[in-house]
């Protein structure tokens, strides 16, 4: 075996190159499979995964390695070794969606985990999340996510484990869930490409639900191109989840440049210190590389940017509030404190407030696609700074700090979600090394943001935005 | 509009069924709720009234909302 089909280091390379090499028959779906495996247990203290189903991915490689010898190719996903958020049911194995309240084996696949099934995946297991897939729990009940680029550092909430996973290469590709950011959010701080789809587009059945009018499903990949694998296989109509679009889709195809296309930065999520000066300088020299691409760079504005961390988590936290309130009255001791406190807070919105939310929730959308109309594409930055250190408590010792902190005057990514469209992260270079040596510079990302079941297009600028760098390329240094 | 005080919530917590675990606890509940509604209440907008709410989005296929 040459040393570039080595499986140790072919679990390095992007999902759609190993694709190619497996379908060929050139690397085998175990040797593959086991290689995953060996690093998730190597790199266990990153706490990716919470169910390594170590026993069932091996039997499902060797069910694609004896399909593909017989020619029987399913497809790209064919012996390819994924993993997915512990959010989602998967048959037989263990679900917790990251909480000591819930936990029971899956009779059912949800229907995201089953369509990557059916076209030949091998599930290598269950990813780490925040409590519910909240976000912003503390403790961890089993284990804190470090972000493999400094593992004094948060990997970014909800879908944590799956950015980990994808970013130290613990599976070839991951899914994750995304209601208020849940998908961009860790993708940006673990340096790699996430996709929340068009609201509707992937089906959200056998997930448990935190704001069904917000809740995506989508994948969390080394590239762009795996992104868009991943992608079709999950998406369309499926009858158990009836807010599915059935509207077709078409698959992408990569073109070179960007000549024709309109970009527009929302400059609301830069200006007067929205960003830090990192990752402002990042996002302009991502521009940079858009307009050498034949792209037209141009200012937009989404005057209600600053309100939407308010009004995102004002609605969704309401929502999971209803969801959770028979747990919180029976078993409010087994929820991490800053759930409890947060979902106790949110069981107390008054109705009117609810609504007044739901108004602006509007006249977001209706902004944002105003802006969409102008330009072809929106772009911000997915995270407004580098990942922080891990928390050791919510901080929340005032009213003031609450909004300060938890309304976000960097809440990047709720205007988006508010408004039902597509998101990306995408890569686009790494801050300072820390002083203290804990890190050699920070992943930060671009938000692309598209038209409702536009996903195309934004996979359309960061597959040329890949092309033309390499920050895409670079994986973190684990040690031994 | 004046700050719901730490009683105040315990009270209205009660009223659903729902019960802090500690003094902490109820106190950052407090500020939580609070803050939300102080800041929903400062939103403002001229269209605010002329939104109709909907949850769901749909395009038509020329591609503008249905």
């Amino acid at each position: 075996m040459s040393n570039s089909h080595n499986p140790a280091q072919l679990v390095l390379r992007p999902a759609t190159e190993l694709s190619a090499l497996l379908t060929s028959g050139e690397v085998s779906p175990v040797a593959l499979t086991q290689a995953f495996i060996d690093r998730a247990k190597r790199y266990a203290r990153l706490n990716a995964y919470i169910t390594l189903d170590e026993e069932g991915a091996l039997r499902q490689a060797a069910q694609a390695e004896d399909e593909i010898k017989r020619g029987m190719i399913r497809g790209p996903l064919h012996g390819l070794p994924v993993a997915v958020k512990d959010q989602f049911d998967a048959k037989g194995l263990r679900t917790t969606a990251g909480s000591k309240v819930v936990d029971y084996v899956a009779s059912e696949d949800a229907t995201a985990v089953g369509r990557l099934r059916e076209a030949g995946a091998v599930i290598l297991g269950k990813l780490n999340l925040s409590e519910f897939a909240l976000g912003g729990n503390v403790t961890h009940p089993y284990g804190i996510p470090h972000n493999p680029w400094d593992e004094t550092r948060q990997a970014g909430q909800s879908s944590s484990g799956s950015g980990i996973a994808v970013a130290a290469s613990l599976c070839a590709a991951a899914l994750g869930g995304d209601t208020a950011g849940s998908i961009r959010g860790p993708s940006a701080w673990c340096g790699i490409t996430g996709l929340r789809p068009t609201w509707g587009r992937v089906s959200r059945n056998g997930a448990w639900p935190m704001a069904w009018f917000m809740d995506t499903i989508g994948p969390m990949t080394k590239t762009v191109a795996d992104a868009a694998m991943i992608f079709e296989a999950i998406a369309g109509h499926d009858p158990k989840d009836p807010n599915t679009s059935s509207r077709p889709l078409t698959p992408f195809e990569p073109e070179r440049g960007l000549e024709g296309m309109r970009v527009g930065v929302i400059r609301e999520s830069i200006d007067n210190r929205m960003a830090t000066a990192d990752v402002a300088a990042g996002v302009e020299e991502a521009m940079a590389v858009l307009r050498g691409l034949g792209a037209t760079v141009l200012d937009e504005t989404l005057p209600l940017f600053e309100h939407g961390g308010l009004i995102s988590n004002g609605l969704a936290d309401s929502e999971a509030a209803n969801i959770h309130r028979k747990f919180l009255r029976e078993r409010p001791e087994d929820y991490d404190f800053a759930s409890r406190r947060r979902l106790m807070a949110a069981s107390l919105l008054p109705a009117a407030a609810y609504v007044k939310l739901s108004r602006f929730r509007m006249l977001m959308r209706r902004d944002v696609m105003a802006a969409l109309g102008r330009v072809d594409l929106l772009v911000t930055p997915a995270q407004a700074e580098g990942a922080p250190k891990l928390p050791t408590s919510t901080g929340m010792t005032s009213k003031e700090a609450v909004m300060r902190q938890y309304f976000g005057l960097r809440a990047h990514r709720g205007p988006f979600n508010l408004s039902g469209v597509p998101a990306m992260a995408l890569p686009i270079g790494f801050t300072p090394a820390d002083p203290e040596g804990t890190h050699a510079g920070l992943p930060m990302s671009l938000q692309v943001i598209g038209r409702p079941f536009d996903e195309n297009r934004i996979f359309q600028l960061g597959h040329a935005y890949q092309e033309a760098t390499s920050w895409h390329e670079r994986r973190p240094e684990l040690g031994a | 509009m004046p700050d719901l005080t730490p009683e105040e919530v315990r009270t209205q917590l009660s009223a659903i069924g729902l019960t802090p675990e500690d003094q902490e606890d109820l106190d950052e509940i407090t500020y939580r709720i609070n803050a939300v509604n102080e800041a929903v209440l400062a939103l403002e907008h001229p269209d605010e009234n002329a939104q109709e709410p909907r949850m769901v989005f749909w395009l038509n296929e020329e591609g503008s909302d249905e």
